[in-house]
């Protein structure tokens, strides 16, 4: 099967003035499809800084990295815009939500950017439902609790099929039991065939991934495939 | 992102924040109303001027003696160089329909206790036609007074109005520089747009003018006068009736250019018009500079939300918008403002234009013609002060980092 996403001796460096932070050492890593997979390790890592980079939103200073076998780092800005409208979706830990727009209107956003005008409405209304927010349409996001937004947050990412969900601690925010709602409905995201990779600091929320990924000091120092499904 | 999606991506933009938009509106607003009302006030004169002008009469040379630009001394005698005589031959060539001479000088005209200074001119019966006046009371002035020198005055609506305010004026006595007229006549009002001086006016027979008003001399026989209006027969003959008018002055001053000068209406309204074009561009600019400090509003209100903004322009770069996408929705933000800022002070500017009309300077109604085109330039402009005034800040928020910009708090 092809990977999603294959990373070759990735790195990162970020100048500032005359010092150097190297923030990824060489990664190597393929991610499967329909994989969970979770990235751990201390603050400072590295962690979020993958997860950029495999989101296209920064660039590796070295390495090659294939997206569903295509080789990204020579594409312009807008060729990597495309690629993550239609084959990313990120989730956030801050939410990140337009927040006077309702729950549809943020769910729709990255379907506008995709052209899409037909069925547009139905398919933001499809996600929201499958996050389980049905009957939260017209909620303004500043009227929704957190875990809430969370979930508009992940319809957002999944409405327009992607390839891969990338969430950056996405229960950071938010209180344990609801941290496990979110992770409930990332569980089941994935049974339905969606690829996901999340960051935590929490052994609880990694425990939800079949494969942990460890890093430290910008590289990989671990990987289980140990991690069991508290649900079945 | 589709340009209707886009568009409507700005507009709620712009309304989250009602009153900040409403107040970078007015800034505009402001201007554009002040660019309509003021370039207005100068089409209004320019208005004005030309229909004075064409007032006149149609097809009108004006002969004076002498040249024109008096940069050097010129001699009284070629002053005072042309003549009834003169009239009555330009008056005979082909393309002439008629040429009325004229004297002008002021004078006080009384009615008892009432009295008013006045241009009186002396002239011939044809003055009426060719000068397009319409007689509203009585007679005109008729061959026979010319003739005889009659003591007959044909009074201006305004010296009509102020020496009789009361009663008729036909067959009244008037002094005018304390000799005796009687009114034969009243000249209908030019209307609120003519120069008012033209219904200031009281008009005697030529020859009652020289000899009893003013004693007028002559080089080559004939009654000197100031001004001979020369009608050409139609608008297509203007140039060729010029030529015979010079030609025929030509000879009869021995090829001596500077005896005399030829001004056509048109020319005359020409230099109004300049003058008043002018006029109307220097309103403009004045007016211009308000819409520039709306523009800099514009800058500054589009720099603070793209600031505020910042996270969500991460957002939107984190799901898919490109740089364009970003610059466009901002462009339309400051473009709108632009738009509606125009649109809005046009309507403004008309009402000022409306209210301005309302006063008079000296007498004369202020005109304020709202022209199409200066509308159109007006709104095109408060759309290009917005584009341009936009410009910077979009492409800052086109150029932020989505990673730095999602961060930030
Ligand atoms: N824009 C930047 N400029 C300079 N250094 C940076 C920049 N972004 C990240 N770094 C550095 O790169 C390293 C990795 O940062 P990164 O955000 O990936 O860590 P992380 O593993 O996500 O940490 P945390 O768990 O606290 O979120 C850190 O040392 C950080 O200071
Ligand atoms: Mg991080």
């Amino acid at each position: 099967m092809e990977a999603v996403v294959q990373l070759f001796g990735i790195e990162r460096v970020y100048r500032m003035g005359s010092v150097a932070v190297h923030a990824l050492r060489g990664v190597d890593l393929a991610i499967y499809p329909g994989e969970m997979v979770a990235i751990m390790g201390p603050s400072g890592s590295g962690k979020s800084t993958l997860m950029h980079i495999m989101g296209l939103l920064d660039r590796p200073t070295a390495g090659r990295y294939l997206l569903e076998g295509q080789e990204v780092h020579r594409l312009g800005d807008s060729a990597l815009a495309r690629l993550r409208n239609r084959k990313i979706g990120f989730v956030f830990q801050a939410y990140n939500l337009l927040p006077r727009a309702t729950a549809l209107e943020n769910v729709e956003l990255p379907l506008m950017y995709a052209g899409v005008v037909r069925g547009r409405r139905q398919r933001a209304m499809d996600a929201l439902e499958r996050v389980g927010l049905g009957h939260r349409l017209r909620h303004r996001s500043n009227q929704l609790s957190g875990g809430e937004q969370q979930r508009v947050a992940i319809a957002r990412a999944l409405v327009n099929n992607p390839s891969l969900i990338l969430a950056d601690e996405p229960t950071g925010n938010l209180d344990t039991k609801t941290s496990q709602e979110i992770m409930a409905l990332f569980r089941q995201l994935q049974r339905e065939g969606m690829t996901v990779v999340l960051v935590t600091h929490e052994p609880d929320i990694a425990r939800w991934a079949e494969r942990v990924v460890v890093m430290r000091d910008g590289r990989i120092i671990e990987e289980r495939r140990d991690g069991h499904d508290p649900v079945g | 992102m589709t340009l209707w999606d886009s568009v409507l991506t700005a507009l709620r933009a712009l309304t989250v924040n009602r009153l900040r938009s409403a107040l970078t509106l007015l800034g505009i607003i402001i201007g554009v109303g002040a660019v309509i009302a003021l370039m207005s006030i100068g089409r209004g004169a320019r208005q004005t001027v030309t229909e004075q002008i064409q007032g006149i009469g149609s097809n009108l040379l004006f002969v004076t003696p002498g040249q024109a630009t008096v940069g050097r001394v010129a001699g009284a005698a070629s002053l005072a160089s042309l003549t009834t005589e003169d009239a009555a031959n330009l008056a005979n060539l082909p393309s002439v329909s008629a040429a009325v001479p004229r004297v002008s000088f002021f004078g006080q005209v009384v009615n008892g206790p009432l009295n008013a200074r006045a241009q009186i001119v002396g002239t011939l019966p044809q003055y009426l036609e060719v000068r397009n006046f319409q007689v509203a009371q009585g007679s005109f002035i008729e061959e026979e007074h010319t003739i005889t020198g009659a003591l007959v005055a044909v009074l201006g609506a305004n010296i009509a109005a102020q020496l009789f305010p009361n009663d008729d004026p036909i067959g009244k006595t008037v002094s005018i520089n304390r000799r005796p007229f009687r009114v034969i006549g009243v000249l209908a009002p030019r209307g609120g747009t003519g120069f008012n001086i033209e219904d200031d006016t009281v008009v005697v027979p030529l020859t009652t003018a020289v000899r009893r008003l003013q004693v007028r001399r002559s080089t080559s026989g004939g009654i000197a006068v100031d001004l001979i209006y020369v009608q050409a027969r139609s608008s297509a003959v203007m140039e060729q009736a010029r030529q015979e008018v010079t030609e025929a002055l030509l000879e009869r001053f021995q090829g001596n250019t500077d005896a005399f000068t030829i001004v056509s209406q048109q020319e005359v309204l020409q230099a109004l018009t300049q003058v008043t074009n002018s006029f109307t561009l220097f309103l403009g600019a004045i007016a211009g500079i308000s819409l520039l400090v709306g523009g800099i509003g514009i800058m500054n209100i589009m720099l603070v939300s793209v600031t505020e903004r910042t996270r969500e322009i991460g957002l939107r770069k984190a799901v898919g918008a490109r740089r364009r996408d970003i610059l466009l929705q901002f462009l339309l933000e400051s473009s709108a403002l632009g738009l509606v800022g125009g649109l809005v002070g046009t309507a403004v500017g008309y009402g000022l234009a409306r209210v301005v009309e309302r006063f008079s300077i000296g007498g004369q109604n202020l005109r304020a013609y709202v022209a199409p085109d200066v509308v159109l330039l007006a709104v095109g402009v408060s759309l290009a002060v917005g584009l341009f005034f936009g410009l910077y800040p979009a492409r800052r928020a086109a150029g932020l980092d989505p990673i730095q910009a999602l961060r930030y708090e």
